[in-house]
């Protein structure tokens, strides 16, 4: 990120997040916003969707000016063709991500070049797991003969098997299975030695404890093309959030202890971490209402995605510098885009989660109720 | 962080603190702990020490709903409610309506509908109970028989009130659970129970793959050496061990754990002279307990059982008494 364009200009009652921004004309309301932010349009790397023009809407109402939609999105896998016809919706631009493999069982290579060609950006795993370390190892081998990205979760199925929530103090307590932090950094040491053996370049999705933002930077000091990114949710809730059962905060990874949760703000502060995601994933309320295990996993949190980074900003968790470039330039690098369209915010006044507006094509956000601050107008496109 | 919506800590309890719900120890505390032991020692006949007939639930109905199978629990649940005059359904649900596809919920609202006051539920999925006692109708009770891994309250409370019978100051006792740790949902309830009642060395013991890290910060210490931890126990509750976990990555063989942790004459004599032996049943002789420390002197196996049906009682005239208090006032 030495490049990094975010510097943070400070004038009275404002600031804007980049010099080549232009300040806009005429502020929306700066007469009596206390302080306020222009900032680049954000790039979301993790929508999941059931309902394309929902989340579309939710995007467009809260400053994600792009978006990446996973191939387990519109009850459907994008195992063969792309999700998203092209030009389907200008703001928020919709980048489809293509399956990984057939119907995303671990098992079997999609079609990857007739994804790339259909237009997809990049193919995900969207999270399933991979049966074997040969599949994988043949995966970024023959995405990089194609040319395209792989963005995977590292997850080693074997340890995170029938696991729900973190393996430890609240999962113990709970008598929930545990997924262990080695199930995803035994996997990520096992993505790193692919991809130096096979020179290929991956994207990380979705990191959840300390001991793999250490192996990320270490990975990246050795100059591994490895981008990686944490979902909004690890940052700001940790393991106890699932306490009384709630499976609204049953989420995958799961969410971890408060050091993890202190260490990947600090991988963000860094730049080790090059984005944070929504990881929306919206859930019929049947998904949810079930005893804690057989619910499904996932939070709604597009459009509380600059809010709750604004409120770690309040709470000085993050930068303003670090927190932007982790929503906007980031994330679009990982892409190999510039940041789409100029955002205004009013970062003093706040809204109650859920009165606005919409919160996707789901019934289940942890964050129903809150209050957050961020008033965000698009005012270039 | 402000609180994740749909948070709800201790359902069981309502808005005055009292038991409306009986889903956990974890949750309550030591005056409605003891208030359970007390009253279940009042169905106690002063007379032969049978457990008398009274008429607390005439005229409401209790569902004993198992999703799991139970001997035990479902018969003393069911005796229970009988004592105590109500009408009870027995559903063996495991074999009728989820396997046609019906969720939980619906299930239950069906049977609700058939005006059940109460639901006695045992389920595979750790936190069924609490999830159903803050999906039914504000008047209906759930009372948990054991929900995967998590908890068994009645358990729990049903050994400390046998314990209490016995060795009356708990707070000074040394008390050791043995086994697998790990899947156990009486352990956990154990040891919630056990600390709210004031005992300060409660002592888990098993193998590494059977006692998570963290289960010692419920407030238990960790042994790995079952001889060593017998030193000086008062009490020694040893779980079952399913056989199915014999042979896997969690244990070599049945032979082998039998000699690291199986309860054996010999290593009675390393815990107190009078040490009470328990076991929540069924047990199996020769893989976690030999069959003549099971039927010796210092066994209170039996004991146990019969408690379970007084305790039982206690739980159920207490959620629905409360409950009734609250519509009289309100």
């Amino acid at each position: 990120m030495a490049d990094s364009t975010v510097s943070v200009k400070h004038y009275q009652n404002g600031c804007v997040a980049s010099d080549s921004l232009p300040l806009p004309k005429a502020l929306p309301k700066s007469d009596s916003a206390a302080s306020w932010l222009v900032m680049p349009g954000i790039t979301d790397l993790a929508v999941h969707s059931r309902d394309l023009e929902t989340e579309a809407a939710a995007a467009r109402a809260s400053g994600i000016t792009r978006f990446c939609l996973q191939p387990d999105s519109l009850n459907q896998v994008a195992d063969r063709a792309s999700l998203v016809a092209e030009s389907q919706s200008e703001t928020p631009e919709i980048l489809a991500l293509g399956a990984t493999t057939r119907s995303l069982q671990g098992t079997q290579l999609s079609d990857l070049a007739s994804l790339k060609n259909g237009g997809c950006i990049a193919a995900s795993d969207a999270g399933t797991l991979w049966r074997d370390s040969c599949t994988l190892k043949r995966a970024l081998e023959y995405a990089q003969s194609v040319g395209l990205r792989l963005h995977l979760h590292p997850n080693n199925a074997v340890l995170s098997e029938e696991g729900c929530a973190h393996a430890g103090s609240m999962s113990t307590r709970l008598g929930l299975n545990g997924i262990p932090s080695a199930a995803e950094t035994s996997a990520l040491c096992t993505l790193l030695e692919l991809i130096e053996d096979t020179n290929s370049e991956l994207h990380i999705a979705r990191i959840s404890c300390a001991r793999s933002v250490a192996l990320i930077a270490d990975a990246k000091a050795r100059g591994l093309p490895v981008t990686a990114d944490v979902a909004i949710h690890n940052l700001v809730l940790n393991e106890s959030a699932i306490d009384g059962f709630n499976a609204l905060c049953h989420t995958l990874p799961p969410l971890r202890t408060e050091a993890d949760r202190q260490a990947l703000l600090q991988g963000v502060e860094d730049g080790i971490l090059d984005a944070i995601v929504s990881d929306h994933r919206p859930c019929s309320s049947d998904d949810k209402l079930k005893p804690f295990p057989a619910t499904k996993a996932g939070a709604m949190s597009l459009s509380v995605l600059l809010p709750l980074t604004l409120s770690l900003i309040a709470a000085k968790e993050l930068s303003l510098e670090s927190a932007l470039r982790a929503l906007t330039e980031g994330p679009a690098a990982v892409l190999n885009r510039q940041p789409k369209g100029t955002l205004w915010v009013d970062t003093t006044s706040s809204f109650t989660v859920g009165e606005k507006h919409s919160l996707g094509s789901g019934d289940n956000s942890p964050y129903r109720g809150w209050t957050l601050p961020g008033d965000v107008h698009i005012i270039s496109e | 962080m402000q609180t994740p919506f749909g948070t709800d800590l201790n359902p069981q309890l309502n808005a005055s603190g009292e038991l409306q719900h009986f889903l956990d120890t974890d949750g309550l505390n030591r005056d409605i702990i003891e208030r359970i032991l007390d009253t279940a020692e009042t169905f106690f006949s002063p007379v032969d020490g049978k457990i008398k007939k009274v008429p607390l639930l005439r005229g409401k109905t209790v569902a004993n709903v198992f999703f799991e199978a139970s001997t035990r629990t479902r018969t003393t649940f069911e005796v229970a409610a009988n004592r105590l005059s109500a009408d009870v359904l027995n559903l063996d649900i495991g074999n009728s309506a989820t396997s046609k596809g019906e969720s939980l919920l619906d299930t239950i609202r069906n049977l609700q509908a058939m005006q059940v006051d109460m639901f006695v539920m045992r389920h595979a999925e750790s936190g069924a109970a609490h999830f159903l006692a803050q999906q039914v109708e504000p008047h209906v009770s759930i009372v948990n028989a054991g929900d995967g891994r998590h908890a068994h309250p009645s358990q729990a409370l049903l050994d400390a009130f046998t314990i209490r019978r016995h060795k009356p100051d708990i707070a000074s006792l040394s008390i050791g659970i043995v086994g697998d740790i790990l899947h156990s949902r009486v352990a956990r309830s154990q040891v919630h129970a056990l600390r709210l009642l004031g005992c300060r060395d409660i002592r888990l013991i098993g193998p590494q793959t059977l006692l998570p890290k963290s289960i010692g910060e419920l407030g238990a210490t960790r042994y790995h050496d079952f001889d060593r931890a017998l030193e000086g126990l008062d009490v020694v509750i040893m779980l079952r061990l399913q056989r199915e976990r014999m042979g896997t990555s969690l244990l070599p063989s049945q032979s082998e754990y039998f000699r690291e942790y199986g309860l054996t004459q010999r290593r009675v004599d390393l815990a107190k002279p009078d040490a009470l032996i328990m076991h929540p049943g069924p047990t199996n002789r020769g893989v976690e307990i030999a069959a003549d420390v099971a039927d010796g002197p210092q066994s209170v196996i039996l004991e146990q059982v019969n408690n379970g049906i007084a305790v039982r009682m206690a739980v159920m005239s207490m959620c629905l008494g409360n409950r009734q208090k609250e519509a009289a006032h309100g």
